[in-house]
Parts: C-alpha cells; structure tokens; sequence
C-alpha cells in the first residue's frame, strides 16, 4: 500500500487506518452464455483497503468488466463481497463507475454540466448541486466546456467528463473499467497524470482495471493479475513507488522497470505468451 | 454556399416547371387526346373556381383535422405500448411476434372491414387512420427504447435512479430519434388512409370530393385535389420536421441555463 492511504486525514478518520473498503472472499460469478451456464470468475479472494489504488490487470475476455461489475452491484454472485462491512446487494451507495466506451456512456443529449450533475442532481440542494458540478468539472480541467455538448469535445475530454460525472457523486470508490483503452497514447499519459492528481484531491479508493502492464504499475500502489477460464487471481504484488510520480522519472526508475519486467513475467507464465499488449 | 443552395433549389422547380408546359403543349397540339385528361391551365382555372367556394376548405379541414387527430391518438398509443413492450422482455417475447403479424396485414384491406363495423362515419376514418399510424411509432418506439446502451442502463442503476427517472431521463432521450422517425412515417400513413376511407365512403374531405369529381365528369377538379393532398403531405411532413427540430433545439437551449 502507497503512502497516500496512511495519511490520509479525511477518510483515515472514518474508517481508521487500514480499514478495507471493499473486502472479496471466495467470490465466483456465473453468466449464461447461449442458455449454458458458464462460471467466469472462480473463488476470488482479495480486498481494497481504504485510500488504495488497486491496479487489475488480465488478459482480455478474462473476466475483468465483469469483476467491476460484481463490485459494483450489477450482478449476481456467489461468495462475498462485503463493501464498507456489509454485504454488497445491488448498487451502494458511495460507489461510482467510469467506462471504458465514454461515447455511450455520456448523455448526448445534455451538456457536459448536465452530464456532471446526473448523479447528484434532485439528490442534493440546487445550489450544492451546481457546486459540487463546478468543483468535478475543475478538477478535470472542464469548467470552459460546461456548456458544450459531450459530441463537441474530443476524447480524452468525454472522459474527463465521465470522470468528473463520477466525482462529483463524491464517491469513496471510484471503479475503472479500461478507461484509457480507446485513447491515443499522449492522451492516456496525460490523463493518467490528471488522475493520479484528481485521486490527491478527492482521496477516493480506485479499482482500476486495464490491460496495460505499464499503466497499472504506474498507477498503482498494489497490483492483481487475472486470468484463466473461469478466471482466478494468479498473483497480487505491492508497488513501492513515491506518490510523487511522473511520466518520465518514474518510468525510468530502477524500481518501476523492476516492478513491470516482474508482472511481465508472470503474465507470461500464466498465460503462457508474451502479453504486452494483451 | 449560398450560390449552391439557390441554383439546387432552381434546378429543384425546373424539372416540374417543364414538365408543365410539356404537359400544357402536348395537349394543345393535339399529341395527347383524352376525353377527360385536362390541361395544366384548365386545371389551374378550376382552382380557382374552387378556392373561392366554402365547401372546399371544408373538405381541406376536414382531412387536415382527422390526420392529425388520428396521429396524435395512435402517438400517445404508439409510445406508451412501445415503452411497455421495449422495458419489459417477457412482453417483448410474449407480443412482438403478434405485432409483426399485425402491422404487416395490408391496412387497406382492413378499410371494408372497418366499414362494416363502424358505416361510413368520421369514427370509421379516425380509426383507421390511427390504425395505420400506430405501427410505425410502436414499432420504432420499440427498437428505440431496447437499443438503449447497456452503459446507460448500468450508470442509471449505480446513481440509483427510481424507475421512471430511468426512462425519463436515459431511455426515452436515447430512443427519441427513432421514436421520431416513426412519427414521421406515422403522419404520412394517417393522411394517406383518412383520404383512402373518404374515397371509399366517408362523406367528407378530400377524398370524398375527388369521387364527387370523378362521378360529376370533372377531371381538372380531380387534379386540383390531388394537387392539394400532394401539398397537404408536403407541409405537414415539413411542419412536423420543424417542430422536431424545434423540440430538439429547445431541449438543447434548456438544458443551457
Ligand atoms: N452479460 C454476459 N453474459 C454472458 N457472458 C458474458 C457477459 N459478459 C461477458 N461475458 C463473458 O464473460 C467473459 C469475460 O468477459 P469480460 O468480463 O468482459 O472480460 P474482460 O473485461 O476481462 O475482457 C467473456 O468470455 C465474455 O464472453
Ligand atoms: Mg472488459
């Protein structure tokens, strides 16, 4: 666990130290395909702890999105998933979600202020509303595009929108689901950035999926590798990194080349190919 | 831009405008020779005969009003039973067989049916014409609201939207275009039957008048009101077209303060 989480002066207090949010035993999910019951996730055990960035990576079709989506409420399980200590039965309260698909996940229809407020909005006072909106959609870096349409902006900023839609629901966990996947890589480095820097700010727990072996390391205080049919967790590492991280320093510190080469490695041997790019 | 826009809009009315006076040529040479095929000039005097008489913007308003009134019902019908079909899978599967059944019986053959149910009454006409219109607007209603994206679905249940928030706020904006579309095709095929069930028996409107026409031997009458149902398709589809986009501008302008 990074050193963000011990000094964590807002939610340390909440929850104590250490404290999981999120805490998976024996989890296995099973999804009907073409009528046939198939288990794609077998008896996973893990937990978030309070503050923590917990970088999931796994081949795709390995069961990632639908892990997210357990946490999340969306399906059915078996097992438990027990979120701020009790057992999680359909959405809570608390837990936001940010796709990786941003063009139809946004509202169309509504304004990028619009979209930030979908989730607060007839929730909360107007004026704590509208607050709440221009807080999100500043921390992303959006306050100019309020009034734009989500249509109107490139991609990288349709997911600061979703991002800062998340965020102002002012979540203690924010789950990812291969948000960066469809942008182009100076795009994704520059948002990777924004969110490691949004996440100081809100002091929210991230489950973060991806594919890419880089980015969870980068982004991560501790790691969990998935894969296999039905899936299971294969390895969890922790990532030492400062909290002061940055694209080119970190990158090229003895520590993030060590920590990726090992995850590489193991991907490799569970998987039995060389997943750069998986 | 502009200099595109104007000389497409000329070549527009120049196809008809020759077409006219080929029309109008062809019969005063003599190349045509029908008893009853009138020249375009005859046509347009009997217009005018006809624009200074009460009886035709009677029939006018007649066929307008019942289109319309038979749209609106077979809209509010066409929405809500597209809504209860496209939420609900087990209705879906239980209906949408019967629907596509249903909407593909050709409506015209059901007007003798109609006729011997209801005479040749201004009932007759509506539902007919709301018959005609309601498939198209379920139909696309349907297809709108399943298409909903599954992102949309999942991020109404994680802000935990009551269940009318839901198809108020994600699912009917999302099927709007097709429901639109729908409504579109609904207009046309409401006008087309309310003067389908006049030409069939229904004393009143357009389609009654031009029987009247053709069974009083007056040919350039007849082309008047076949002028005028051409026209009257034209602008309800071009108002209807006008107001969407109004709708959608106003929603837009809305949502701005
Ligand atoms: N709604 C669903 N119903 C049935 N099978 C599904 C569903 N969603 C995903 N699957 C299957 O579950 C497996 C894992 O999918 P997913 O969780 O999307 O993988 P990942 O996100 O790691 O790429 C895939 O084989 C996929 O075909
Ligand atoms: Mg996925």
């Amino acid at each position: 666990m990074g050193e963000r989480s011990r000094n964590d002066p807002v939610n340390g207090s909440l929850l104590g130290q250490g404290d999981s949010v999120f805490e998976v035993e024996d989890l296995t999910v099973s999804l009907q395909t073409g009528g046939v019951d198939r288990t794609i996730l077998s008896s996973l055990s893990f937990t978030v702890a309070n503050n923590e960035f917990l970088s999931v990576v796994g081949p795709s079709g390995t069961g990632k999105t639908t892990l997210l989506r357990a946490m999340a409420g969306l399906i059915p399980y078996s097992g438990s998933i027990k979120f701020r200590g009790s057992q999680l039965s359909g959405p809570a309260e608390g837990v936001a979600l940010v796709f990786q698909d941003y063009v139809n996940s946004l509202l169309r229809w509504r304004t990028v202020g619009r979209n930030v407020s979908l989730g607060v909005e007839g929730k909360l006072p107007r004026d704590e509303c509208d607050q709440r909106v221009t807080e999100a959609l500043e921390v992303v870096g959006l306050s100019k595009f309020k009034d734009s349409y989500p249509w109107e902006l490139s991609g990288g900023m349709q997911q600061r929108v979703q991002i800062a839609r998340a965020l102002a629901m002012n979540p203690q966990v924010l789950l990812f689901d291969e948000p960066f996947g469809s942008l182009d890589a100076m795009t994704r480095e520059s948002l990777q950035d924004e969110l490691l820097r949004v996440r100081a700010h809100y002091q929210t727990t991230c489950v973060f999926i991806t594919h890419d072996i880089d980015e969870a390391v980068y982004l991560g205080d501790r790691l969990v590798l998935l894969a296999g049919s039905p899936a299971t967790i294969k390895y969890q590492l922790d990532i030492p990194l400062s909290d002061e991280r940055n694209q080119i320093n970190t990158k090229e510190s003895n520590e993030f080349l060590r920590l990726r080469r090992e995850v590489h490695g193991e991907m490799r041997r569970v998987h039995g190919t060389n997943q750069d790019e998986v | 831009m502009a200099q595109t826009k104007t000389k497409s809009r000329f070549i527009g009315w120049f196809a008809p405008i020759i077409l006219l006076i080929l029309w109008q040529l062809s019969i005063v040479t003599g190349i045509i020779r029908f008893r009853y095929f009138p020249s375009p000039v005859a046509v347009a005097q009997a217009f005018l005969r006809l624009a200074n008489s009460g009886r035709f913007y009677g029939n006018l308003s007649h066929t307008v009003i019942v289109t319309l009134v038979a749209w609106i019902i077979a809209t509010i019908l066409g929405v809500l039973f597209g809504l209860l079909i496209g939420l609900s899978l087990p209705v879906w599967k239980g209906v949408m067989a019967s629907v596509d059944v249903l909407r593909s019986l050709p409506i015209i053959a059901l007007v003798p049916v109609g006729v011997i149910i209801f005479g040749f009454t201004l009932r007759l006409e509506i539902v007919i014409a709301t018959y005609a219109a309601l498939w198209p607007i379920l139909v696309n209603t349907v297809s709108g609201v399943r298409q909903t994206r599954s992102e949309l679905l999942d991020i109404g249940r994680i802000i935990r939207m009551s269940r009318v928030e839901r198809v108020w706020k994600l699912i009917l904006p999302s099927a709007l275009p097709l429901i639109l579309v729908g409504l579109r095709l609904g207009l046309g095929l409401s006008l087309v039957l309310a003067i389908v069930t006049e030409i069939v028996g229904t004393p009143n409107g357009i389609g009654y008048a031009l029987i009247n026409a053709e069974q009083a031997l007056h040919p350039a009458q007849m082309f008047v009101y076949i002028l005028v149902t051409g026209v009257i398709g034209y602008l309800l589809n071009g108002l209807f077209i006008f107001s969407a986009r109004r709708i959608l501008s106003a929603e837009k302008s809305a949502e701005k303060n």
